[in-house]
C-alpha cells in the first residue's frame, strides 16, 4: 500500500553559497514539510535558518545574487520558475523586527498593500483586509497609526500584511524575539490558531524555543549549514544531547522529565502527572527566600511588595537614582514617575516588564542617552557626569556603538580617548577579555562586517575594557542562543566579581532566574517589584500585571510540591533527593 | 528633532489628509516652477506665508512647527549670509565694510569683505524659495502615505528603482535622525566628544565614526524593508494597479492650477520681451504694471 502525503514544501539537495564567499551557508539540506505542519526550524546563531527560509519565497536566488544548488519547490512549484511577487501568494514571509518591515502609516493600509499589488478590487481588498486583522486580534485597530501600536501588536501586524494574501505556507524569521512574554504569546495563539483552524503550513526559525516547541508538531535541527535532525515534537524531546551540543534550549518541564526518567512534556501539568506517576513527591517546607532582608525591604504606597534583597558590607551603592522621572517634550504622561532605585558593586541586576513599561528609558537615562526631567543620578555617591569610566552602555543594536576600523581598535577606542595612553595599545587586560568573549583571532576584522553575535561580543568588549564601574545592557540576549548567552554572562559574572555592577534588560524570565542576583520589574514607568528571583517570580498577580511569566522551572516545582525553584537542576534534585528511596515506579500512584 | 515621530507621516483627518496623493504632488510641482519664475519678493513672501497656513491647516504639532522653523530660519540666515557677502551682480550698494581692502594680508588678499543691500535682498529672495520649497516638502511628507507616494509615482511610470529608492530614504530618514543620536551618545559613553570642537579634521573623524555605524545599520534594515516588500508582491515585475479614481474635485482644481502656471510662464514671457525691448503692446501698458509688482 502507498502512502500518500500531501507534501507542500520540499527541499532537494539544496545548497546555497553567498556571493563572494567560497563556504556554502547551506549545504545539501533534504527536508519535506506536510501540509498543515507546524514546523520549528532552529541551531545555533549563524548556522544557516534565516537563509534556508529565504529560499521558501525565492528571495533566494531571485534577490540574493549567491548560487543556489539543487531544487526548492512549493507545492509542487519551483521557487526558480516563479519570481518572488508569484510566490508571494503560496508563501507569507515574516521578519524579525516589525519597525523594519512595516511600510505604512495605517494598518488598514499595510495590510492592504499585498492585495494591491495583487491587483485586487477594494471592495475585496477590504473584506480581506477586515478578515486578515480578525484573524491576528487586530480588527479594533484598523485606522490605527502603526506608530501606536506596541511591538507585539506590530509582528502581528506583519503577520496580517503578509496573510491577507492567504498563503499556504507561512514563514517567520524569529518572530518573537523582540518581543515581551506577553507579545510572544499572542503571536504564537495566533499562529497556532491559523496552523489549526485554516491548515496554514508554519515553518518557524527562533531560538526562544521554551515558548514554540509547545506549540509545533515537528521540529528541525540545523548545524552549520546542513540539516543535523528533523522529526517529531516528541522524538526531539528524546534526544537532549542534540539541544545542548548545539547551544539549544529545551523548555524546563521537558528537561525536568527527562532527568527524571518521565515522559516528557512542555505543559506542565502532563509533566507533574508524569513525575508523580512514578516519584511519590513530598510537599516543601513554605518557600524560603535567599538573602537577608535589609533596610531597603519596604512596601510602596499602592501595595506593592519590594521584596528583600541582599545585604551588602559596602553601604554606598555605586549608583543611585533618586525620584527620577522622564517626560518627552509635548508628551502628556511621563514615561517614567519618581524612580527610586540603587544597585550595589557585585550586584546582577534584571531589569524586566513588558514592552513600554519603562525599562529601556531608565537604562538610557542611567546611561546617559537621555537627561531626566525630574530627579537625579548618583555615582558612588556624586552626581552622575557622564563620563566614559562611570557608566558603560552596551545597546540593544550593538550597530551603534562600533565606529571603528578594526576589532582591536574598537577594544581600545575607549582607553585612547580617556587619555589613558600607558594602557592603550593591544594590553593582556583587552586581550584576556577578547579571548573569554570569543572574539581573539579578529583583531585586524571590521567590525561591522561580523555576524550580530560577534558585534555584540565586540561592543561589550569595547565597553568592558575600560573597567566602567557600572555596566548597563540592554537585551544582550536577544537573538542569541544559549551557549553564546551562556559565553557573555561568564565575562559579566567575573566582572561583578571584580566588584562591577551591572543591570541588564531582558525578556528572558528564564536567564533572569538563573544568572541575575536581583530582579527589578517596572510596569507603566515605575518599579512595581524588586527582590530577589525567587520572591519576584513567586508574585503571579505582579508578574500577570506586567506582561511577565515565572519560569517554568518555579511553576512545575510549585504544581508538584509547592517549591519555588527557580531551574530545573533545583527541581531534579528536590525530587531525586526528597524521594530518594521513594521511587514508586512508573505505574505508582502519587501519594501527598 | 531627534524624535522620529515628528518627521514620519501620520495619519490624520485633515482636508490635507484626505487630499490625493496626486494633488498634493501637483501641487507641489506647480509651485515648485512658480516660485522659480517669480521674482517678486511680495509674490514669493505670500506664496511662503500660503506653504506655512497649510501647515495650519494640517494642524503639524509643536514639535513640527520647531523643526520647520529651525530648517526655515537657518535657510534665510545661511542665503542672506553668503549673498550679501558674495553677491557679485551689478549694481551693488555696500552698506558696510567688514574688512578694509588696505588690511594687511586678507585685506589685499581678498580686496575688501563688504556687506551689499543687493546682496541682502537677493539672498531674501532665495531664502523665501527655499523655505517655500521645504515647508511643502516636509508637509507632503508629513500628511502622506509612502505607499500611496510610492504607488502614484509608479503609476505615472517612474522606474521601479528610483520610487523604492524615495520612499526607502522618506520611510528612513526620522530613523536616521533619531539613530545619529543614539551614536552620539555612545561615543560619549566611550569618552569621545564628538561635538567638542570644529577642527576640519576632527569634524572628518566624528563624520566618519557616526556615519559608519548608521549607514550599516541602514543598510541592513533597507535589505529587510526590500525583502519584505518584495514578499508581498511588489517588485520590478509588478504591474502597478490602477490608480484610484481621481476625485473630480481636485482633478479640476489641478487642471485650473497648470493652465495658471502656463499663464504666469506667458506672462513672464511677455514681461521679458517687454523688458528687452523686442515687443511691447500698448494695450497692456497696465498688465505690465501688475507684472512688474507682482511677477
Amino acid at each position: 500500500m502507498i502512502e500518500i502525503k500531501n507534501e507542500i514544501v520540499a527541499f532537494d539537495g539544496v545548497s546555497f553559497t553567498y556571493k563572494h564567499r567560497s563556504i556554502p551557508s547551506v549545504d545539501n539540506v533534504n527536508m519535506r514539510v506536510d501540509a498543515g505542519e507546524f514546523l520549528l526550524l532552529t541551531g545555533a546563531t549563524g548556522c544557516g535558518k534565516s537563509t534556508l527560509l529565504k529560499m521558501l519565497n525565492g528571495l533566494i536566488p531571485h534577490e540574493s545574487g549567491g548560487c543556489l544548488k539543487g531544487e526548492v519547490t512549493i507545492d509542487g512549484v519551483s521557487t526558480r520558475d516563479l519570481p518572488v511577487a508569484a510566490m508571494s501568494r503560496m508563501v507569507g514571509m515574516v521578519f524579525q523586527n516589525p519597525d523594519d518591515q512595516v511600510f505604512s502609516t495605517t494598518v488598514f493600509a499595510e495590510v492592504a498593500f499585498v492585495l494591491e499589488n495583487m491587483g485586487m478590487e477594494q471592495e475585496k481588498i477590504e473584506q480581506r483586509v477586515a478578515e486578515s486583522l480578525r484573524l491576528t486580534g487586530l480588527s479594533d485597530k484598523t485606522k490605527a497609526s502603526v506608530h501606536s501600536l506596541s511591538g507585539g501588536q506590530k509582528q502581528r501586524l506583519a503577520l496580517a500584511a503578509v496573510l491577507a494574501a492567504r498563503p499556504q505556507v507561512l514563514a517567520l524569521d524569529e518572530p518573537i524575539s523582540q518581543l515581551d512574554p506577553q507579545g510572544a504569546a499572542e503571536l504564537m495563539q495566533v499562529l497556532q490558531r491559523l496552523n489549526a483552524d485554516l491548515g496554514i503550513t508554519i515553518i518557524i526559525v527562533e531560538h526562544r524555543l521554551h515558548e514554540v516547541l509547545p506549540l509545533c508538531s515537528k521540529v528541525a535541527i540545523m548545524a552549520s549549514g546542513s540539516l543535523l535532525w528533523q522529526g517529531d515534537r516528541e522524538e526531539a524531546y528524546r534526544c537532549p544531547e542534540l539541544f545542548n551540543t548545539h547551544g539549544l534550549r529545551l523548555p524546563q518541564p521537558v528537561t525536568i522529565c527527562q532527568q527524571l526518567g518521565v515522559t516528557p512534556s512542555t505543559d506542565i501539568k502532563e509533566a507533574v502527572a508524569a513525575i508523580q506517576q512514578c516519584y511519590m513527591v513530598p510537599r516543601s517546607q513554605p518557600p524560603i527566600i535567599s538573602g537577608i532582608p535589609c533596610e531597603l525591604a519596604h512596601k510602596r504606597k499602592d501595595g506593592w511588595k519590594i521584596g528583600m534583597v541582599k545585604a551588602y558590607d559596602i553601604k554606598l551603592p555605586s549608583l543611585r537614582t533618586r525620584h527620577l522621572t522622564f517626560q518627552y517634550d509635548g508628551t502628556a504622561q511621563p514615561l517614567l514617575t519618581g524612580v527610586d532605585f540603587s544597585l550595589y558593586p557585585g550586584e546582577f541586576v534584571a531589569l524586566m516588564g513588558s514592552n513600554g513599561a519603562g525599562k529601556s528609558t531608565l537604562l538610557h537615562l542611567l546611561g546617559g542617552l537621555l537627561k531626566p526631567k525630574a530627579g537625579s543620578i548618583e555615582i558612588w555617591g556624586r552626581k552622575h557626569t557622564y563620563t566614559a569610566n562611570e557608566v558603560g552602555v552596551v545597546l540593544q543594536n550593538p550597530d551603534f556603538m562600533l565606529f571603528n576600523s578594526t576589532v582591536q581598535e574598537e577594544v581600545t577606542f575607549a582607553l585612547q580617548q580617556q587619555g589613558r595612553l600607558a594602557q592603550a595599545g593591544w594590553t593582556e587586560h583587552c586581550q584576556d577579555i577578547s579571548q573569554r568573549l570569543g572574539i581573539n583571532g579578529m583583531e585586524k576584522e571590521f567590525p561591522l562586517a561580523l555576524s550580530r553575535g560577534q558585534r555584540l561580543r565586540v561592543a561589550l568588549a569595547a565597553v568592558l575594557a575600560s573597567r566602567p564601574s557600572v555596566l548597563l545592557l540592554d537585551e544582550p540576549t536577544t537573538g542569541q542562543d544559549i551557549g553564546h548567552i551562556e559565553d557573555i554572562v561568564g565575562v559579566l559574572q567575573a566582572y561583578a566579581a571584580q566588584g562591577g555592577s551591572i543591570v541588564f534588560c531582558t525578556h528572558d524570565t528564564e536567564v533572569a532566574a538563573r544568572f541575575a542576583d536581583r530582579v527589578v520589574v517596572m510596569g507603566a514607568g515605575e518599579i512595581v517589584a524588586d527582590a530577589n528571583p525567587a520572591s519576584v517570580f513567586q508574585d503571579d498577580a505582579m508578574l500577570a500585571a506586567c506582561g511577565l511569566k515565572a519560569p517554568a522551572a518555579m511553576l512545575l516545582s510549585r504544581a508538584l510540591y509547592g517549591g519555588a525553584a527557580l531551574r530545573a537542576e533545583e527541581v531534579v534534585s528536590y525530587v531525586q533527593q526528597g524521594c530518594l528511596g521513594s521511587y514508586a515506579g512508573r505505574n505508582a500512584v502519587a501519594q501527598h | 528633532m531627534y524624535n522620529r515621530d515628528v518627521w514620519e507621516a501620520t495619519p490624520g483627518e485633515t482636508l490635507l489628509h484626505n487630499t490625493d496623493v496626486r494633488t498634493k504632488i501637483l501641487i507641489l510641482l506647480v509651485l515648485a516652477v512658480t516660485i522659480l519664475l517669480v521674482d517678486s519678493p511680495r509674490s514669493l513672501f505670500l506664496l511662503f506665508c500660503l506653504s506655512l497656513s497649510l501647515h495650519v491647516a494640517a494642524r503639524s504639532s509643536f514639535e513640527r512647527w520647531q523643526v520647520l522653523m529651525v530648517f526655515v530660519l537657518f535657510g534665510i540666515w545661511g542665503s542672506m549670509t553668503s549673498q550679501a557677502l558674495f553677491y557679485a551682480r551689478e549694481p551693488r550698494t555696500v552698506i558696510a565694510c567688514l574688512l578694509p581692502p588696505g588690511t594687511p594680508g586678507l585685506g589685499a588678499l581678498t580686496g575688501g569683505v563688504y556687506i551689499y543691500r543687493e546682496g541682502l535682498e537677493y539672498g531674501a529672495i532665495q531664502a523665501l524659495r527655499s523655505g517655500t520649497m521645504l515647508a511643502l516638502g516636509l508637509l507632503l511628507n508629513w500628511t502622506t502615505d509612502p505607499r500611496q507616494i510610492l504607488r502614484s509615482l509608479l503609476g505615472w511610470k517612474l522606474p521601479y528603482e528610483l520610487g523604492f529608492m524615495l520612499i526607502t530614504g522618506l520611510r528612513f530618514l526620522p530613523v536616521i535622525f533619531q539613530e545619529t543620536a543614539v551614536v552620539l551618545v555612545a561615543q560619549r559613553l566611550r569618552g569621545y566628544e564628538p561635538l567638542r570642537t570644529f577642527w576640519p579634521r576632527r569634524l572628518l573623524q566624528t563624520a566618519r565614526q557616526t556615519l559608519f555605524p548608521i549607514l550599516a545599520r541602514t543598510l541592513r534594515r533597507a535589505a529587510t524593508l526590500a525583502a519584505s516588500v518584495e514578499s508581498r508582491g511588489f517588485g520590478r515585475g509588478l504591474i502597478p494597479p490602477p490608480l484610484p479614481q481621481w476625485p473630480r474635485g481636485e482633478s479640476w482644481f489641478c487642471r485650473s492650477l497648470i493652465i495658471a502656471l502656463a499663464g504666469v510662464i506667458f506672462l513672464k514671457v511677455m514681461d521679458s520681451l517687454q523688458f528687452n525691448g523686442l515687443f511691447y503692446l500698448p494695450a497692456w501698458r497696465g498688465i505690465y504694471d501688475v507684472m512688474k509688482v507682482w511677477l
